[in-house]
């Protein structure tokens, strides 16, 4: 239950404190979230597959974020941030699809 | 990136590869190191990179909520902003054109309100004139000693004639006579308005065109020209003209300066 918990106080710290991010970070923020939230999908789908490991997921989860970010960094530097932007997007959103499915499957046919 | 379920080889494109290697390969290298999972979801770690993820999450929502109402009251105040304008466009459109009916008003009663401003006008030859009167024509010859030559005075005493017979207004080779104008020679030439005129002369008139002509033809001055006329080669006609036109006086022959209307001097 402590993961529930750490949830529980992430959306109230969130809530609470309401910290306001840096303009320079706006535009990196959704594309980390996209990028944590793959992590966590795939978290998800090795606890399924009884893989799990909490040091690969944190290490999976914090590179992910920074490597995305840093990709839409780039972009914005290059004049190229929207296309590179999509291009995270998509190979993500295809991950977590992918990772999704195969708890879908672990769920509903195992 | 290939993970070990999967060859590269074996994938037919590169989504497809991505799709089979969703999951991160670092969890099955653990788990083919270590057999049995010696980590739950349950610990610390887990739960801390879970709480920052809801925090990642619950930050950019509440950023997105709070900055929309931000745009949107943007927009509404660049909204109010441009009609407030276009209003202000439209009411100074309408002052302009309020401003312009006025002005046509204005500009149509402005003669009127001073009284027989044309007929000043006419007089004082600041305007062009048109109407019947005569036309004298005077070609000088130089041959028959000082008689058949026209001088400045003869000129002056001519146009003074015509002004006494009737003439409203009265013009020399075009140069209009008006309250500045001058008859005077220049060297050779005679000047009308400091415009050097030569022969023929041509004197147009115009006033009523028979009392005009017959007393100006019956004075002295007018049987005087004729008796010129008969006696050299000068040549002297006079016409009556139904509608003839003279020119307005140039403009700096008819500017005052010094002079000043005395309003209390009736």
């Amino acid at each position: 239950m402590i993961p529930v918990l750490g949830v529980v106080i992430g959306v109230t710290i969130g809530l609470l404190l309401q910290p306001s991010v840096p303009v320079v970070l706006q535009p990196y923020l959704p594309i980390a979230v996209i990028a944590a939230l793959d992590a966590v999908v795939g978290a998800l789908r090795a606890l399924g597959e009884r893989r799990f490991d909490d040091r690969v997921f944190v290490v999976s989860f914090i590179s992910n974020v920074l490597i995305a970010a840093f990709m839409v960094f780039l972009g914005d530097q290059l004049g190229v941030g929207a296309q590179l932007s999509t291009g995270v997007v998509v190979v993500l959103g295809i991950r977590i699809f992918a990772n999704a499915a195969a708890i879908r499957r672990r769920i509903f046919h195992a | 990136m290939s993970g070990d379920h999967t060859s590269p080889d074996d994938a037919d494109g590169l989504l497809e590869q991505i799709a089979d290697s969703a999951l991160d390969d670092d969890y099955y290298v653990v788990r083919a190191g270590e057999p049995e999972p010696a980590r739950s979801f349950n610990t610390p770690l887990a739960a801390a990179v879970l709480g920052l993820f809801a925090l990642m999450v619950t930050v950019t929502a509440v950023q997105t909520a709070t900055n929309r109402p931000a745009t949107e009251r943007e927009q509404r105040a660049l909204a109010q902003d441009v009609a407030l304008r276009r209003s202000i466009t439209t009411d100074r459109r309408d002052t302009v054109d309020s401003l312009r009916a006025a002005v046509r008003d204005l500009s149509a009663t402005a003669g009127r309100d001073v009284p027989d401003s044309d007929a000043l006008r006419a007089t004082t030859a600041a305007v062009a004139v048109r109407g019947p009167g005569v036309r004298i024509t005077i070609a000088p010859s130089a041959s028959d000693g000082g008689r058949g030559e026209v001088s400045d005075s003869d000129l002056q005493v001519l146009v003074n004639a015509l002004w006494f017979v009737g003439a409203e207004a009265i013009s020399v080779n075009d140069q209009r006579v008006g309250t500045l104008t001058s008859i005077r020679t220049a060297g050779e030439a005679i000047t009308v308005n400091y415009a050097s005129i030569s022969p023929p002369y041509t004197i147009r008139a115009i006033g009523d065109v028979g009392p005009l002509r017959d007393r100006f033809v019956a004075s002295r001055l007018g049987r005087d020209w004729q008796a010129r006329a008969d006696s050299t080669d000068l040549e002297f006609d006079i016409i009556a003209v139904t509608d003839q036109r003279l020119r307005a006086i140039d403009e700096e022959r008819s500017q005052i300066i010094h002079a000043e209307t005395a309003e209390d001097v009736s």
